[in-house]
């Protein structure tokens, strides 16, 4: 490390976060200037930058430091950010909101037990998410895959095994109009497109609708709390939920909303509090 | 040293100050700069950065990197 601490390296990746920060923060700064009346107002178009460091690789990443006074040999990193407008931003980056299956792949990695090495293979091929991992699986041929990047196939299959069980995240109660209520559950491999086994205490209940990311069911009038299950292809997730109150007092305090609970692999439990009394239109 | 930020917008300021000369017939509408940068790392990964900060070099400067700043203009 030729004297030089640790702390002076940084992760390249990270710096180059931070550098688009800073000129996000240049160009609202140069924005109020709008506001003070002045003939012209100026913006960033384009910033280049020319940099002396130092780069080194630990554990499969990028790291540099500044060059340091009379260091001879540095290298030369030259970046040029460039002024984009929201579709270019939409064109070229992910839209979680249409992933199907948004999970991080960091946290289904922990779940799972992907290796190390395996996750940051598949996070330089860009596979971020759960979803990104089931496209790949599907359209890219295991023999392929593994001659090409070098992934241990029978790791990739557990994991994309992993990857296809149900899992639940998330449950609300929401009431229709004439006070009926149905529950939402949200989570993930909820539906293979076929059949949708839904039970709430053991006895199985209506299906209104059915995604992958989302389900909505009716229970029956007398299941007031208790665990759902979803079974699909012999797999299966579960959660609690409780109806709200009926009869309460007009100002009585709804319960809290539902927190998020952390994806996690099939039968596990959810917060008993699943319910922000929603009346569906 | 100050955040990049911080000088980006000095030097927008500064060249924002040359080319507020009133109505006129033609105004500015674009500017470059390329000026010598020192620079060295922030807190989180951040860059902090000044012009260098005298004309003769010594044994304690860091090498000078090069920043380029295109700058496009417009009425409000």
């Amino acid at each position: 490390m030729s004297g030089f601490e640790e702390r002076e390296f940084f992760v390249v990746q990270d710096f180059v976060e931070s550098l688009r920060a800073q000129l996000d923060r240049a160009q609202d700064s140069l924005a109020v200037s709008v506001r003070t009346g002045r003939p012209l107002t100026w913006a960033l178009r384009d910033v280049g930058l020319e940099l002396n460091v130092f780069f080194d690789l630990r554990a499969g990443k990028a790291r540099m430091r500044h060059a340091g006074p009379n260091e001879t040999g540095a290298s030369t990193i030259k970046l040029n950010f460039a002024t984009i407008t929201r579709p270019m931003v939409e064109e070229n980056t992910l839209d979680i909101a249409r992933d199907e299956d948004p999970r991080s792949l960091e946290e289904f990695a922990d779940s799972v037990k992907l290796d190390d090495e395996t996750r940051t293979q598949l996070d330089r091929m860009g596979v971020r998410t759960v979803g990104q991992l089931k496209r790949m699986g599907r359209e890219v041929p295991e023999g392929a895959l593994h001659a090409f990047t070098g992934l241990p196939v029978g790791r990739l299959r557990a994991a994309l095994q992993a990857a296809a069980r149900p899992v639940v995240t998330r449950s609300d109660v929401e009431l229709e109009r004439d006070g009926s209520p149905l529950l939402r559950i949200q989570g993930a491999n909820l539906t293979d497109g076929l059949e949708t086994d839904v039970r709430v205490g053991g006895e199985p209940v209506e299906v209104v609708s059915a995604e992958a990311k989302e389900l909505l069911v009716r229970p029956m009038s007398h299941q007031r709390e208790g665990r759902f299950e979803v079974v699909v292809k012999g797999e299966r997730a579960s959660g609690f939920f409780r109806m709200p109150q009926v009869n309460a007092a007009p100002d009585a305090p709804q319960p809290p909303a539902p927190q998020p609970a952390a994806p996690q692999p099939a039968q596990h439990n959810m917060p008993d509090r699943g319910n922000n009394g929603a009346v569906m239109s | 040293m100050q955040p990049l930020e911080r000088l980006l917008v000095d030097l927008a300021d500064g060249v924002a100050s040359m080319t507020d000369v009133g109505e006129g017939h033609l105004r500015v509408d674009g500017a470059e700069l390329a000026v010598p940068l020192e620079g060295r790392a922030g807190e989180g990964a951040t860059l902090l950065a000044s012009l260098p900060r005298g004309r003769m070099a010594t044994g304690f400067h860091t090498p000078h990197g090069r920043l380029r700043l295109r700058l496009t203009g417009g009425k409000p």
